[in-house]
């Protein structure tokens, strides 16, 4: 992993802002569900519910690497172990989901098929980061191209910037996927992941 | 071919259609306004009314159909879930 000790607080505070901006989404649509009853709702209230949880165990994690507890106990290194791949996995669970629901996927065994061949890869890879990215970068793919074909239809400026968001998202994991060797990529994958973050948050609060 | 109406489309167009005409609507106008059989919009005034959406009053010997405070707030959360819709595709 890249060495970027003094970005550690300054990415933190990213994650935790990114896990209100997912909190808020989540939340909102949840609101939602409770109004109209439409499983989309719950479920799309659901894939942001893992993006929001994903963001605390990263931001957890982060502050455990800072303070170097590590160096005091074998529970806290285990945790650190354990950081990234309750991070990876809550990201791939909602991203996944949301996939499902922005490309109106149903079939259950078309579902099972992929979650059954992302799980294989995840765990099978002898690089578990790349593997990782990798999934993450390719469900961002098809929901960014998603996001443009109903920014094309829509036309609103609000499906504008929820394109323009995973956009960014898109490159903050490409960069994060160069990040592992160098600090400067690393640190602009966060700072463009921010980015996207708070495109996501002009959006929601604009239909808020 | 358009796409069915979902039950929430139906009480939106409905409640949209009061608030077009400035808040009351004479029933007749209201049931080729919200494209429904007669026995339906029966059934959803109904509901509406009991959820304090709508309600019914008598101008000038008339029956009308108004919308209520409740009804406008509906609407306008009606506004925001379809933009939320919107800006994700879903």
């Amino acid at each position: 992993m890249a060495n970027a000790d003094w970005f550690d607080v300054l990415a933190t505070l990213f994650y935790i802002f990114s896990f209100i901006v997912s909190a808020l989404i989540s939340s909102f649509s949840y609101k939602v569900y409770k109004l109209t009853k439409e499983k989309k709702f719950r479920n799309f209230s659901i894939a942001f519910l893992f993006i929001t949880l994903s963001f605390v165990v990263q931001a957890a994690t982060n502050l455990i690497i800072y303070f170097n507890l590590q160096k005091g106990s074998d529970f806290i290194l285990a945790a650190i172990n354990n950081g990234f791949t309750g991070y990876a996995l809550l990201t791939i669970a909602g991203f996944f989901l949301l996939a499902l629901l922005s490309l109106k996927i149903t079939d259950i065994k078309v579902i099972s098929l992929v979650a059954v061949l992302i799980i294989v890869a995840l765990f099978v890879s002898p690089a578990f980061i790349v593997a990782f990215h990798l999934i993450l970068l390719a469900l961002l793919a098809f929901l960014t191209f998603n996001f443009y074909k109903n920014c094309c239809e829509k036309k609103s400026l609000n499906s504008k910037t929820v394109f323009m968001a995973f956009l960014f998202m898109t490159f903050a994991h490409i960069f994060h996927l160069a990040g592992r060797y160098t600090a400067p990529v690393f640190i602009a994958g966060n700072i463009i992941q921010f980015i996207g973050y708070l495109a996501l948050l002009i959006a929601i609060l604009r239909v808020k | 071919m358009t796409e069915r109406r979902s039950r929430l489309e139906i009480i939106n167009d409905i409640l949209k259609s009061i608030q077009n005409k400035g808040g009351s609507i004479k029933p007749t106008h209201l049931l080729y306004k919200s494209n429904l059989s007669h026995d339906r919009m029966k059934s959803y005034v109904d509901e509406l009314k009991q959820k304090g959406l709508m309600c019914e009053e008598v101008k000038k010997n008339k029956r009308m159909f108004c919308i209520t405070d409740r009804g406008f707030d509906f609407l306008a959360n009606f506004r925001k879930i379809r933009e939320f819709e919107d800006a994700f595709g879903i």
